[in-house]
C-alpha cells in the first residue's frame, strides 16, 4: 500500500509538473513572440508567432529548456533506479524502470530545437530500446545508458560530435542504435557502389 | 580461399567488410567486426576508405540531402526508387522504410503534440530521419580509422577530408575522388610485371560484367603502358586487383566478395576469407 500511495502521488506530481509546464511554455511564447516581433520590421505585431519564429530568431524557450532538464532529469533517475535493481538481482524492477525511461524520449525529442547533440541521443536510445524488441538490458547496456544520460543531462547543449561517443558508446555495449527498417540502405547502396560510384 | 586460415594473423581488409562494419547495425555487421577482431593484426587500405567515401557513404549522403530537400520523409524514400530503379529494390523493404514503424514519431500521443505547437507527426519524422542519417554518416566517418590496427598503403594523391555541414543543414562530402592526373597506386604497381600479368589472367575467371572488363583494361595498361598517366578511371577500376596487390604475403583478405576477390587473390599468392 505505501507503494501504490508513492506511486500516486508521483502521478499527481507529474500532472502538476506538466500544468506548470504547459502555463509557463504559453507564457514564453507570449514574450518571445513580443521580443521577435519588435526585432523584425516586416513582421506584423498582430501574427502569430511559430515554434520554426521562435527557432529562427535564434530563441530558445526557457520553458522547454526547464522541460527537457526535467526530462532528463527523471530518465536519469529511472536508468539509476534500474541499475541499483539490477544490481540486487531484481530484473523485472530493472525492466521497468527502462520501459519508463523509454516513455520520456518521445517528448524530450520534441524538445530538438534546444541542441542537436542531445537530440541525436535521445534518437539513438530511442532505436537502442526499440530494438531490444522486448528483452531486457543488460549491466553493461544500462552502464552505458546511464553515462550518456548523466553527460546529456549536465551538458544539455551538447554538440553533434561530443554527441556521437556517447552512441558509440551505447553500440559499443550491442545495443542497435538504427532504425531497422533502415537495413535495406546499405544493400541498395553497396550494389549501386561497386558500377557507378563517383561517376 | 574461402575458409579461414587459423595460420594466419594479419588481415586486409576489403571496402564490403568495411561498410558492413560502418554502417549494417544487423548482424552482417557484427560478423564483420568480430572478424577484423579476430585478427591479431588488422589493416585497412586507404583505397579502401576511398572506395567507401565514393560508394555507400556518398549514397547516405546523398539520401540524407534529399530528405532535406523533400517535403516529407515518404518522397525521399520514393527518390530511391527512382535513381536506383534498374536494381531488383524490394517493393516490401522499401515500403517498411517508407512506413517507419520505429520512428519516434509513433511513439508521440496526440497531447504531446498539442503541447508542442506547429510540430506535426510528419515533421517530427523528416527532423528525425535528417538527425538519424546525420548520425549514420559522421559516425561511419569517423569510425573508419577504428576497426582495424592501422591503416596501410596511404595514397599520396587522394585528400581524406572530412564530410562538412553547410549553413543549410545539406551535407557536403567532396572530394571523393582525387582529381590527380597521374594516380599514385602507378608507382606502386608498375614493377610487378608477373603479378600483373597473373591478375589479367585472372580476369577471365571473374564473372562477365562490365567491371570485369574495366579492371581487365586497367591491368592492361598498368602492365603495357607503365609510363603513361594512370588517370582516375583506371583507379577506379582496378578495384578489388588492389587488394589483391596490396595484400602482404602473410596476411588474408577480409572480404563478402569472394566470387570477385577469390581468383584475383590466388594468382598473387594470398587468399580471401568471408568474415
Amino acid at each position: 500500500m505505501p507503494e501504490l500511495a508513492q506511486r500516486t502521488a508521483e502521478v499527481v506530481d507529474l500532472g502538476q509538473r506538466r500544468k506548470t509546464f504547459e502555463e509557463q511554455l504559453r507564457t514564453d511564447l507570449r514574450f518571445t513572440a513580443d521580443v521577435h516581433t519588435v526585432s523584425s520590421p516586416t513582421t506584423s505585431n498582430k501574427r502569430e508567432a511559430t515554434f520554426e519564429d521562435l527557432y529562427s530568431a535564434g530563441t530558445i524557450s526557457h520553458a522547454l529548456i526547464s522541460r527537457s532538464r526535467e526530462l532528463l532529469q527523471d530518465g536519469a533517475e529511472r536508468i539509476q533506479a534500474a541499475q541499483d535493481l539490477l544490481a540486487i538481482g531484481d530484473e523485472v524492477g530493472a525492466d521497468q524502470q527502462v520501459m519508463l525511461l523509454q516513455g520520456v524520449l518521445p517528448e524530450l525529442f520534441c524538445c530538438r530545437g534546444i541542441s542537436e547533440g542531445s537530440s541525436a541521443f535521445v534518437l539513438a536510445l530511442h532505436y537502442a530500446l526499440a530494438n531490444q524488441r522486448g528483452a531486457p538490458l543488460d549491466g553493461d547496456q544500462i552502464f552505458a545508458i546511464r553515462r550518456g544520460l548523466n553527460f546529456v543531462r549536465e551538458n544539455l547543449f551538447l554538440s553533434f560530435d561530443r554527441s556521437l561517443d556517447f552512441i558509440d558508446m551505447l553500440s559499443d555495449s550491442k545495443l542497435v542504435v538504427d532504425p531497422p527498417e533502415t537495413a535495406i540502405l546499405t544493400d541498395v547502396f553497396t550494389e549501386s557502389s561497386t558500377d557507378e560510384s563517383a561517376s | 580461399m574461402s575458409s579461414p586460415n587459423q595460420a594466419q594473423t594479419k588481415a586486409l581488409v576489403d571496402t564490403s567488410v568495411l561498410t558492413n562494419a560502418l554502417l549494417k547495425p544487423s548482424l552482417e555487421g557484427r560478423a564483420a567486426t568480430t572478424a577484423i577482431k579476430s585478427f591479431a593484426e588488422s589493416q585497412l587500405p586507404q583505397y579502401a576508405i576511398k572506395e567507401f567515401k565514393a560508394g555507400p557513404l556518398r549514397s547516405y549522403v546523398w539520401f540524407h540531402n534529399k530528405v532535406i530537400s523533400c517535403a516529407n520523409w515518404e518522397d525521399a524514400v520514393n527518390a530511391i526508387s527512382l535513381i536506383w530503379r534498374r536494381h531488383n529494390l524490394q517493393s516490401t523493404a522499401l515500403r517498411a522504410l517508407a512506413d517507419f514503424q520505429s520512428s519516434i514519431s509513433k511513439q508521440m500521443p496526440a497531447n504531446l503534440l498539442q503541447q508542442y505547437p506547429n510540430q506535426t507527426l510528419g515533421e517530427i519524422q523528416r527532423a528525425e530521419a535528417i538527425l538519424w542519417l546525420k548520425i549514420a554518416v559522421f559516425r561511419a566517418w569517423r569510425n573508419r580509422g577504428k576497426l582495424t590496427t592501422r591503416v596501410v598503403s596511404r595514397l599520396p594523391c587522394y585528400q581524406d577530408c572530412d564530410p562538412q555541414v553547410e549553413p543549410n543543414g545539406r551535407i557536403d562530402d567532396r572530394p571523393v575522388v582525387c582529381g590527380a592526373d597521374d594516380c599514385s597506386l602507378r608507382a606502386s604497381f608498375r614493377n610487378r610485371t608477373a603479378e600483373l600479368d597473373a591478375l589479367i589472367s585472372a580476369c577471365d575467371q571473374l564473372p562477365k560484367k562490365s567491371e570485369t572488363d574495366k579492371r581487365r583494361q586497367a591491368l592492361r595498361q598498368l602492365r603495357r603502358f607503365p609510363d603513361r598517366p594512370f588517370e582516375e578511371k583506371h583507379c577506379r577500376a582496378l578495384g578489388d586487383a588492389v587488394f589483391a596487390l596490396q595484400c602482404p604475403k602473410d596476411a588474408v583478405i577480409i572480404t563478402t566478395n569472394l566470387v570477385d576477390h577469390g581468383p584475383l587473390a590466388l594468382a598473387v599468392g594470398v587468399s580471401a576469407i568471408s568474415p
